[in-house]
């Protein structure tokens, strides 16, 4: 039954990419923009291929990818532990909450003029983009997490002889992880994007850089093969790895029915 | 020496300073006993049971447990609450070895304790299940296993099997007598039905509340396993409904406003 809704979603999902392909065939087919500008399909395949083939891509993939890594993982470590502390120091939440909401409010590219300043050109600037783009929301899910463990759980942890470390890493932090791991995912999508804006204007290579060559050289199949495998970048680790993972944690934590 | 007293024992939310949710509590809970507080809600009858856990302090007076003054939790002095508040990233059997965790007994010997445990309340297959594949009933089995392998002095139990159906209640309830027969603590009891007070323990104190307040004592001498429908236990339930309803100067005011109500 399960595998058949599976299969069935799965049928929808490839009817409407290839519908999308189609229309896209048919209108780059028709002449109304000049080729460079809109190419058709399959020339940005053969181009994906061609670049794959190369080299190209993989290197700036393999670039692109070791900054991610980078600037996410400390982008959640730092989000992590000052969520934790605001979590823990009531007083200090209340006075940091607003700043927290106002920098998750600002779109990482705008941190860029001032860490190019700060660092020039090169891996630093670009990956305390990421880190700007990436930690407030880290910090905002982790000190909620945390303030909304059931208290139900605390006080049968503390009657049964918890200390209060105990209780900390033994009841609120397994309690916390669903909703730790729902920040971990959105931080891996902000970082995605910080890096992309980053790359785009920061330079080094990289895919942002790579697709910023392409505009330059009047490459639209290039710029659109990019676009494309970023895309999919995006979808394949948010869909297959961290919501594979969330839903394996919901499931065991009794909260979505198996 | 009595297993729990209180001494003028008061309290008092912070919001709410003038109306104490609990006004110069003075009981003795001998060794062994199972005492039931039965009141309303709103007698602040959760709140001494909190309080004599250890998880709330008191605004003036003292509790005492086996003579000390309650200064926090204890695994002696284990509580048990309406939600079975199970982990749910813990097996079932983990659940059952958490305290014993924390009194750092080796893993194969906590385990074999938990099994144990577990099979006293029915529930030995489930040792590798997780909490949200059991029902209600079951769940508080559980929870009544991980605090009984502590082998605690004195059970505190805040309405444990409020939210379970009829029959399921029933069962657990003639259960807790046995283990409590069985084991020799002393077990003090919230519930707001009578019947369930009626049908496990031993005395009861009937509260009120505005301010909560101890208003009477009932000592039930009938054998145990008690029926609902024994003769003694109806004849006990009435007499306590009784107590429990509002005074009969209220009651010809509610009267009368319904009399004018339905006047106009």
């Amino acid at each position: 039954m399960k595998f058949r809704e599976t299969a069935k979603t799965l049928l929808f999902r490839l009817l409407v990419f290839g519908l999308l392909i189609l229309i896209w065939h048919f209108l780059a087919s028709r002449d109304i923009w000049p080729e460079y500008l809109l190419p058709r399909p399959l020339a940005v395949v053969e181009t994906l291929i061609t670049r794959f083939q190369d080299g190209t891509l993989l290197e700036a993939i393999s670039v692109s990818f070791r900054r991610l890594l980078i600037g996410f993982g400390l982008a959640s470590a730092l989000g992590f532990f000052l969520g934790l502390f605001l979590a823990l120091v009531p007083s200090a939440d209340r006075a940091f909450s607003p700043f927290i909401i106002a920098l998750q409010s600002v779109p990482s590219v705008v941190w860029l003029p001032l860490a190019l300043l700060w660092f020039s050109l090169g891996e630093t600037a670009i990956i305390s983009v990421i880190i700007l783009g990436a930690s407030w929301n880290m910090v905002s899910t982790t000190t909620s997490g945390l303030k909304n463990v059931n208290p139900v759980f605390i006080k049968s942890a503390r009657t049964l002889g918890a200390g209060k470390l105990s209780v900390f890493y033994r009841v609120m932090l397994p309690a916390a992880l669903p909703h730790l791991l729902t920040g971990l995912r959105f931080s891996w999508a902000f970082s995605w994007r910080a890096l992309m804006a980053g790359e785009l204007i920061g330079g080094g290579s990289g895919l942002g850089q790579l697709l910023m060559w392409g505009r330059d050289m009047g490459n639209m199949r290039l710029v659109i093969a990019i676009i494309f495998l970023i895309g999919a970048f995006g979808f394949i680790t948010d869909n297959y790895f961290f919501k594979k993972i969330e839903d394996r944690v919901l499931e065991r934590w009794g909260y979505q029915s198996s | 020496m009595s297993a729990i007293s209180t001494e003028n024992l008061s309290k008092a939310y912070q919001e709410n300073p003038e109306k104490p949710v609990l006004d110069r509590i003075n009981l003795s809970i001998a060794e062994g006993e199972f005492l039931t507080l039965l009141g309303p809600s709103g007698c602040g009858k959760s709140t001494l049971l909190h309080i004599l856990a250890g998880l709330m302090e008191p605004t003036s007076g003292t509790a005492y447990c086996q003579g000390e003054k309650i200064q926090g939790p204890a695994q002696s002095r284990v509580l048990m609450l309406q939600e079975a508040a199970l982990f749910p990233w813990l097996t079932v059997k983990s659940n059952v070895t958490f305290g014993l965790k924390e009194r750092g007994i080796p893993r194969a010997e906590r385990e074999k304790l938990a099994l144990t445990e577990l099979k006293k309340v029915g529930l030995a297959g489930t040792a590798d299940s997780y909490p949200h594949q059991l029902s209600g009933g079951m769940q508080q089995r559980v929870a009544l296993a991980r605090s009984l392998v502590l082998r605690p002095d004195i059970m505190l139990m805040d309405e444990p099997f409020a939210s379970l159906d009829e029959q399921t209640r029933y069962q657990l309830q003639q259960e807790l007598v046995e283990l409590w027969q069985d084991l020799k603590m002393t077990v003090v009891f919230v519930t707001h039905s009578i019947r369930e007070a009626l049908l496990i323990s031993e005395r009861i104190l009937v509260m009120a509340s505005n301010p909560g307040r101890i208003k009477s004592e009932y000592r039930i001498k009938s054998s145990y396993p008690r029926k609902p429908g024994q003769a003694d236990i109806v004849r006990r339930e009435e007499e306590i409904l009784a107590d429990l309803s509002p005074s009969p100067q209220q009651s010809s005011r509610y009267n009368s406003n319904y009399q004018e109500v339905a006047a106009g």
